[in-house]
């Protein structure tokens, strides 16, 4: 039943213009810009030089997960409680669990997709190349980080209480986390202060698994246990207070 | 003349019946959202096989009624059995047995008019088909178009189409036609119509008295969360042993109004009168009290609980 819910999920996500410009074109075009601008500068990563362009596709990557699974996630769970979809979906036998898998996967498909595209562009136009072991790692944190993110956007979607207001809240949110957790800069020299805000969320932890992986050249120095760790307490710490105030119903619909 | 045998199975019938024949039968049903009373002691039987109009202006507890029928809202007081079982404790089996269409809800954008039946379709055990789904809902034509092109009255095809394609016993129908142009309600009358022919039950919740006397086999009139009345098209209100209302232009150019319960001695009596003097009343008009007079009559000044 999760496959048959997942079929047509993707065929709701492939079809919708918005997810197609954010989290397919958007990532790629921005990844395009920064590394075609940056040329041969450099920046450091954990008090490592490294080249900017290589800097740049994790932390692209981090972005693109965080805007599909997250942001565009949240405005998806909005927009369909308020307009009843979600109730109407509940009216029939299928499993609340069921439709949870089958949009959560399906966003993580769609990222996968964003992601796959970054890594191609990058070593096709930037020679960003990433040996096996750490695209292995790549891997794992994405599907943790993207997991992480779904698990937040439906906790975010309990408070959210309409889709005109999803939008500010996410923005909220996101900008701020972003140019904290060394997406698009090195956060290497950043207040103290700031730093530790940054560590106790889940973004930078995302961003500094990628660029990890991204820069080394075996699976053993690519994979970030203790960045992974702060993930999965997020998902699932996240997941549990969601699951205490998830409603599938409008808001008007107790009025 | 009984054989006593029949007379034996009609008991047992009757004895067990209370259960079996009733779709839905609620006691004394309560619902408050803080101090405001919505549902007040509502008491309701709904038979296998019924069409029943729930009636009430705005805010007499139509919809919370329904919300809570239908297992998306928990009741504060009462007994309520929806098809043997408490909706607030609703399984996946009793959800393969119920059709809602709730008050509002929009189509999934991307998905076409049968992508999105093939989806609901895919949730139900035993589903109709999706192709006579389509029929019975008018919507063979729209198949392929896609939620986002679909008018109003489409739409709300598509939900009543999502609420029949699990094959159920029991719909519900909250407020099917608002905001509908005249085509779009008759449309969907055809469709709900069509359900009586599949033996379906239905409950169906509107503030227009046309709909209610054209679909209903019975109509319960809620007024500040109470059952105020409760009857046939016909007979709701005592109207069928109402008054008649005589109008007449009389001799001297005057309008006038009788109420009448012998009718037929009423117009000799007038028709003399008015031979007599030559006048021929031309614009005689003999009528029942309408529905929605006899529903004006009984909801009014209702306080908008």
């Amino acid at each position: 039943m999760i496959r048959h819910t997942l079929r047509y999920e993707l065929l709701t996500l492939r079809r919708n213009k918005r997810a197609r410009i954010f989290t397919l074109a958007f990532p790629v075009l921005l990844l395009v810009v920064l590394s075609g601008v940056s040329g041969n500068a450099t920046t450091t990563f954990g008090g490592d030089t490294v080249s900017l362009q290589r800097f740049f596709l994790p932390g692209v990557m981090a972005m693109s997960i965080v805007t599909t699974c997250f942001a565009a996630m949240v405005q998806i769970i909005v927009t369909r409680r308020h307009l009843g979809i979600f109730q109407r979906r509940r009216t029939t036998p299928v499993p609340a669990h069921v439709l949870i898998a089958a949009q959560t996967l399906g966003t993580t498909i769609l990222a996968a997709g964003a992601a796959t595209v970054l890594l191609v562009v990058g070593k096709a136009a930037f020679g960003t190349g990433i040996g096996a072991g750490p695209l292995a790692a790549i891997a794992i944190t994405f599907v943790l980080g993207a997991l992480c993110c779904c698990s937040i956007a439906f906790l975010v979607a309990s408070v959210v209480p309409s889709p005109d207001t999803a939008q500010p809240v996410v923005q909220f949110i996101m900008f701020p986390i972003l140019f904290v957790s060394g997406i698009w800069f090195s956060v290497d020299g950043m207040p103290a202060g700031l730093t530790a805000a940054a560590d106790a969320l889940p973004v930078k932890h995302l961003a500094d698994a990628l660029h990890q992986a991204a820069m080394a050249s075996s699976f053993s120095d690519a994979i970030a246990p203790g960045h992974l760790a702060v993930l999965v307490a997020w998902g699932i710490g996240a997941a549990a207070l969601a699951a205490r105030r998830f409603s599938w119903l409008p808001s008007t619909a107790t009025a | 003349m009984i054989t006593p045998q029949l007379d034996v199975a009609v008991a047992a019938r009757s004895a067990a019946g209370h259960d079996t024949d009733l779709a839905i039968s609620v006691r004394g049903l309560r619902k408050a959202y803080g101090p405001q009373v919505a549902v007040d002691g509502v008491d309701l039987e709904v038979a296998r096989g019924e069409i029943v109009a729930v009636l009430g202006p705005n805010g007499a507890g139509k919809t919370t009624t329904v919300s809570i029928l239908e297992g998306f809202l928990p009741a504060d007081a009462g007994e309520v059995r929806v098809l043997g079982e408490d909706p607030a404790a609703a399984s996946r089996a009793w959800r393969e047995r119920v059709g809602i269409v709730l008050q509002s809800s929009a189509p999934e954008a991307e998905l076409t008019v049968r992508e999105c039946l093939e989806l609901y379709a895919g949730w139900y055990r035993r589903p109709r088909s999706v192709d006579q789904t389509l029929a019975l809902a008018g919507l063979t034509d729209r198949a392929d178009r896609r939620g986002a092109q679909l008018s109003g009255g489409e739409r709300r095809r598509l939900d009543v189409a999502l609420a029949l394609v699990g094959d159920p016993e029991l719909v519900f129908l909250d407020e099917p036609t608002t905001g509908f142009d005249p085509a779009a309600r008759r449309e969907a009358w055809r469709v709900v119509a069509g359900l009586r022919d599949l033996g379906v039950t239905v409950v169906l919740t509107t503030h227009y008295l046309e709909e209610a006397e054209r679909l209903a086999d019975r109509i319960v009139v809620l007024r500040a969360g109470r059952v105020i009345a409760e009857g046939t098209p016909r007979t709701l209100g005592a109207r069928d042993r109402a008054a008649a209302v005589i109008t007449f232009t009389d001799a001297d150019g005057r309008a006038q109004e009788l109420r009448s319960s012998s009718v037929a001695a009423d117009l000799q009596r007038l028709s003399a009168e008015a031979l007599a003097r030559g006048h021929d009343l031309a614009d005689l008009e003999v009528r029942r009290p309408t529905l929605e007079d006899v529903y004006l009559e009984l909801t009014d000044d209702a306080p908008t609980a």
